[in-house]
């Protein structure tokens, strides 16, 4: 068992190599298996909607706050969504303190440019008032474990969220000109997408799914697909490393789809037993 | 087995007269007291007073002491020393590697002045070093091999093969034959592996 | 003072709790794989997650690390939606800085830190959802992170929040009664020995009542550390069965 250990640390290519041979990996798994998931909403009560994913060891929380902005002055009847990963000294000890490293602001980037293409919340649904008073959807993702596959957990987290929040009436006094809240009418938002993210590495030309943080170390490339639930594209992200055949694209993406549909019935059982509290 | 006992920070275990302090515990005023969160041991030596430990169900991390024995990995050499990653401590692995130098004094105990560290270590091999010192504001921990055991014991050829031995300061590789120097590790029959 | 009343007739305070009785304590520790210890605790709607990391080798300035001990890191963060209105700094600004040090120096007089010289421990302290008791909660998730970490302590850190209304000693504030204004004492306790590792109080309170709340604080603290201690053995129980003893 030490002797296995240390191989391990050792020679990792080579321990990760043999086991590639039998067709699985150090943790058990084939290579196209997602590990579990599990999703847990409503838990923070100060957020107006929040969720727990946990991908295996990765965990991502997400909240959602909701707050009152003026909006843009060349569309004037749009709100904004302002996606942010944080990805804090205590979810690994890989990360150093300071301000957020690479892998922070590239994951934040990827967020909020799915959020755009994808069109998961029309911004028009978010005016309030054209041109005066509009939401803006600050939604936080805090990834409190890391063990690989950021993006898939956060997308994941976000979705999650996003169906959990419930924003209150607003409604505009006459006489003061000020917004009035109604808490106790709230409504839930009209999610119009539902953008579902499967990342792949690659490794010696094996595609290899939802990979942990130490085969992403050992890795030559990424690719993470995100999917609706039509089953059109909503992004592909390859930032560079080896390179990949277009049969090996489409065969990531089917594999994207399959998994879209898992992580659907798995929310859609988590929101019917929600509301059936 | 009987049930465990099991003792928390803080838990008087007894007094200084019925047991000699062990791991996991520590004394104040006379008396011995738990440190760690874990199962109850005494052992009793013939003759002398029973140890008093705490034990663990998982082992925490252990820091290279003075004298210990451990293995590391060469990250990068200069004409001075070589920078190494220390991975175990004797046979237990660390969670995350410490840092530490071999001086290109150190490397041998023969002959010290003629000794080259391009033609000792080199980037990449696993090395079986002793700890001489915890460093000071300066530097990282300072390792030795200057002893018949200590020394390379896994080199990966320029063509990336695992190199054999072939006396204290060759090896070769065996699919180009290729000689490479390197400060070699004396490893025991019996624990040679095929 | 018109409007909320903190402390009714009866002696019920707001959510139902007598004077000096604690909110709910719930508790787990090794929730995640990657770090050395951590552990999650809710008292009351207060949500505190504490990771340690370490031993490990220093990081950074090795000229700052005191000699022939471990350097103990602490850093408080709470999350951007952990407050009502959203929190633009989660930490770097003063009142986390402030936090961060009073951890820091809680934990140095529990830790056994001659063990491990030219070493750093880390505490990560991440506050999920604040409703008052904010150090506390960060304190006792923080011992239970670290006793999953297996770091020698001297003792326990039991850490409670106390006030004073009406006459009236309060144990364990929550936001609103914290917001209110009145003293507030905040008390870290070595309960074994009964060592105060961190008094503070802010707000004046005439000196003859301070007994009085030291001591529903202390009480508090007791209390907490059975809480606490329960918890901490059937996480050994369930550890041991696991492994199959």
């Amino acid at each position: 068992m030490a002797a296995a250990g240390g191989f391990r640390t050792v020679e990792p290519l080579e321990y990760y190599r043999r086991f590639l041979k039998e067709n699985c990996r150090p943790d058990g798994r084939e290579l196209g298996e997602f590990r579990t998931t599990t999703v847990n909403v409503g838990s923070i009560t100060t957020a107006d909607g929040s969720a727990l994913v946990k991908l295996g060891n990765t965990t991502v929380i997400c909240g959602i706050k909701a707050e009152f902005a003026v909006p843009p002055v060349d569309s004037s009847n749009k709100g904004y969504i302002v996606p942010n990963v944080d990805l804090p000294l205590l979810c690994s000890s890989r990360f150093r303190p300071g301000p957020p490293g690479e892998e922070a602001q590239a994951a934040s980037q990827f967020m909020a440019d799915v959020i755009e293409n994808s069109q998961v919340v029309m911004k028009e649904d978010l005016c309030i008032v054209d041109g005066k008073l509009a939401w803006v959807l600050y939604c936080d993702m805090i990834c409190l474990d890391y063990d690989g596959n950021l993006l898939d957990a956060c997308m994941c987290a976000f979705l999650a969220a996003l169906k959990n929040v419930q924003l209150p009436a607003v409604s505009i006094n006459e006489e003061t000109g000020l917004a009035e809240v109604n808490l106790k009418e709230k409504t839930p938002l009209t999610i119009r997408k539902e953008p579902v993210a499967a990342s792949f590495i690659l490794f010696d030309s094996l595609l290899i799914v939802d990979p942990t943080a130490e085969e992403e170390d050992l890795a030559t490339g990424t690719v993470t697909i995100v999917t609706d639930e039509e089953g059109k594209l909503c992004a592909v992200h390859k930032p560079g490393g080896s390179t990949l055949t277009g049969a090996k694209l489409q065969d990531c993406i089917s594999r994207a789809v399959t998994r879209h549909k898992e992580v659907k019935k798995l929310l859609d059982k988590l929101i019917k037993s929600k509301k059936a509290k | 087995m009987a049930p465990a006992r099991y003792c928390v920070p803080g838990e008087r275990l007894c007094s200084l007269e019925e047991g000699t302090p062990g791991s996991g515990t520590y004394t104040h005023h006379g008396f011995i007291f738990a440190s760690l969160a874990g199962c109850f041991m005494k052992k009793s030596e013939n003759g002398m007073l029973p140890v008093v430990s705490v034990m663990r169900d998982v082992d925490s991390q252990l820091l290279p002491d003075v004298g210990a024995t451990v293995t590391c990995k060469v990250c990068s050499i200069n004409s001075r020393f070589a920078k190494v990653h220390i991975l175990y401590v004797g046979s237990t692995p660390l969670k995350s590697p410490f840092r530490g130098t071999i001086r290109r004094e150190d490397i041998r105990a023969t002959e010290k002045d003629k000794v080259e560290v391009y033609k000792s270590f080199r980037p990449g091999d696993i090395v079986l070093a002793k700890v001489i010192s915890l460093g000071d504001v300066q530097s990282n921990y300072l390792l030795t091999t200057a002893e018949n055991e200590l020394g390379v014991v896994v080199a990966h050829s320029e063509a990336d093969v695992r190199m054999v031995p072939i006396s204290w300061c060759e090896m070769q590789c065996p699919s180009t034959h290729a000689k490479e120097l390197r400060k070699v590790a004396r490893v025991q029959p019996e624990f040679l592996q095929t | 003072m018109a409007g909320l009343e903190l402390l009714s007739e009866q002696g019920f305070r707001l959510d139902g709790r007598r004077a000096g009785e604690l909110r709910q304590l719930r508790a787990r520790m090794g929730v995640f794989a990657q770090a050395d210890g951590s552990a999650y605790l809710e008292q009351g709607n207060t949500k505190a997650l504490a990771v340690v990391y370490g031993p490990h080798e220093l990081r950074g300035s090795r000229g700052k690390a005191p000699h022939a001990q471990a350097l103990v890191n602490c850093q408080y963060s709470m999350a951007t939606f952990s407050t009502a209105e959203r929190k633009r700094r989660p930490h770097g600004d003063r009142a986390s800085a402030e936090m961060s040090l009073h951890l820091k120096q809680t934990f140095e007089a529990a830790l056994l830190t001659r063990l491990f010289p030219r070493s750093q421990i880390d505490i990560y302290v991440q506050i999920l959802q604040a409703d008052g008791g904010n150090y506390c909660a960060a304190v006792n998730a923080a011992t239970l992170a670290l006793l999953d970490a297996g770091i020698p302590m001297r003792d326990y850190v039991c850490a409670c929040s106390a006030g004073f209304l009406e006459d009236t000693a309060l144990a364990d504030l929550n936001y609103v009664e914290e917001a209110a204004g009145g003293p507030q004492l905040a008390l870290a306790l070595l309960p074994q020995a009964q060592h105060i590792a961190l008094l503070e109080l802010n707000a004046r309170l005439h000196q003859d009542h301070l007994p009085r709340v030291l001591d529903a604080a202390t009480q508090a603290c007791r209390h907490l550390h059975a809480l606490l201690d329960r918890v901490v053995r059937e996480h050994l129980r369930d550890a041991a069965a696991l492994l199959g003893k």
